[in-house]
């Protein structure tokens, strides 16, 4: 309770033009929206750039954000929105072939990759990145950011119904993409 | 951010909790100092209210936009429905379209000789026309690339469509222009209108310019003007100025017809956000 009031009053304290509360608030959230990007978009640098834009546009639109609530889910549904848009846009970015290797999920594991461990988490990460974003956004909410279906109700804006139909289908994905790259070797008995 | 209706025993979850996946991953810049740098100096509330500003300005814009071609237009169907006569057929009554058309031919001819009067016609016809591919193309080059390599992916589709949208789009203004042209106030208007219409033309027309382009340069397309492109656009732009030597409508139905399939693809790529797959296109 303590933290959502002094949450609040940086909140207040940025809404009219306070730099140092806005950057108390970055500094809390900062992990949470660069992970949520880094998940999206599956890519450190890229997600980086679009953490800040994240923040720059919960700044311009802090004005509006209703305190009913809660400030972290408002910013991951900036954040979600703006990645989805970025993959959007990628879809017609010129991409030459370095390019292309440098964002596109490599099938083949790098010389420098050796130990197993990173090889498992970037197994994951390639298997994410196979799922289409709308997929990938309510899978990376519900197991990377813990958040309940409500939360994810309120951080996409979508109905109840549609984010379990979503995220059963994701699930789904996710176990075959991960049996795909090798993370798994039998397939995952999911619950119904 | 904790759940509080996620099942513990989801064997999806163990197995990313077992790869360390779940891990949270640091960045490796100082995100909140480099974001803070870039943070307007306007406070929000200041943005807000300027946004609220530009909404009410667009709003009030769009209304009276709407106005403006609403009342002449619903002035012009009472005169036709009521028979009075319109300010084109007073035109048309007293001096004559045809009158008029032979005293300015006449005119002209007494200065210039016609063929060169029309030689002059086709080069401005075609320098109009590349000045119109150029300028939308520099605008929007990456915008109207997406839409080439649409046009590129799915011709017979983007012309279909195009030819759809070009007739809604002609009986549409066709229509309007009747109804305004038949009040006075209604005749500037009309001009605007019909000039308006011609904007979905030069951006098909660029779109066909640009697909044409990259067909020339083949599978990687270029980010900026270079001689595929511009060659082209001149050779687009050759058959209307060719048309024009003989008939100013022909020179005009030429161009429509080349803009038809450009128009399909800007439809189809919704307006080049979203490209039908093709050629160096990801996703």
């Amino acid at each position: 309770m303590v933290e959502h009031s002094d949450e609040y009053a940086l909140i207040i304290r940025s809404i009219d033009g306070d730099h140092a509360a806005f950057a108390q608030l970055m500094e809390r959230y900062a992990g949470a929206v660069f992970n949520l990007a880094y998940r999206m978009l599956g890519n450190a640098h890229e997600a980086e750039d679009a953490s800040q834009e994240i923040f720059l546009r919960a700044y311009m639109n802090l004005a509006r954000f209703d305190q009913a609530r809660k400030f972290s889910t408002w910013l991951l549904s900036i954040g979600s929105n703006y990645c989805i848009d970025r993959l959007r846009r990628r879809r017609f970015a010129w991409l030459t072939l370095d390019d292309t290797v440098l964002t596109m999920p490599s099938p083949a594991k790098g010389p420098e990759r050796t130990a197993i461990e990173r090889e498992e988490r970037d197994a994951v990460q390639r298997a994410l990145l196979r799922l289409p974003p709308v997929y990938r956004e309510v899978a990376v909410l519900r197991y990377w950011h813990d958040l309940s279906y409500e939360e994810i109700c309120q951080v996409t804006g979508l109905p109840e119904s549609t984010i379990k139909t979503r995220l059963h289908r994701a699930r789904r994905m996710l176990a075959n993409a991960l049996r795909a790259e090798g993370v798994v070797q039998e397939e995952i008995l999911l619950q119904e | 951010m904790s759940s509080n209706d996620y099942d513990r025993n989801d064997p999806l979850r163990d197995t990313l909790l077992r790869s360390g996946a779940l891990e949270p991953r640091e960045p490796t810049v100082d995100l909140v100092t480099s974001t803070q740098r870039r943070l307007p100096h306007a406070p929000p509330r200041v943005v807000a209210q300027r946004a609220a500003t530009r909404r009410v300005l667009r709003q009030a814009v769009t209304i009276l936009a709407l106005a403006l071609l609403l009342v002449p237009a619903t002035t012009g169907a009472f005169n036709l429905i009521r028979g009075m006569e319109t300010p084109m057929g007073t035109l048309a009554s007293t001096a004559g379209q045809a009158n008029v058309r032979a005293a300015l031919l006449a005119a002209i001819g007494q200065r210039f000789d016609v063929s060169l009067i029309r030689g002059l016609v086709a080069a401005l016809v075609w320098l109009a026309q590349m000045a119109a591919i150029v300028l939308t193309i520099g605008i929007w080059p990456r915008r109207s690339a997406a839409a080439g390599m649409t046009l590129l992916a799915a011709p017979l589709r983007a012309l279909g469509t195009g030819f759809l949208a070009i007739s809604v789009l002609g009986i549409a203004v066709a229509l309007l222009l009747m109804l305004l042209t038949a009040t006075v106030i209604g005749l500037p208007v009309a001009a605007g209108v019909a000039l308006l219409a011609h904007a979905p033309i030069v951006l098909g027309i660029a779109v066909s310019a640009r697909a044409l382009g990259l067909r020339f340069s083949g599978p990687h397309p270029p980010h900026e003007f270079d001689r595929s492109l511009i060659a082209a656009a001149a050779a687009l732009a050759l058959p209307a100025a060719f048309a024009s030597l003989f008939s100013l409508p022909a020179a005009f139905l030429t161009i429509y017809l080349l803009a038809t399939p450009g128009i399909g693809a800007l439809i189809l790529s919704e307006g080049g956000m979203r490209p039908v797959a093709g050629l160096g296109v990801r996703g």
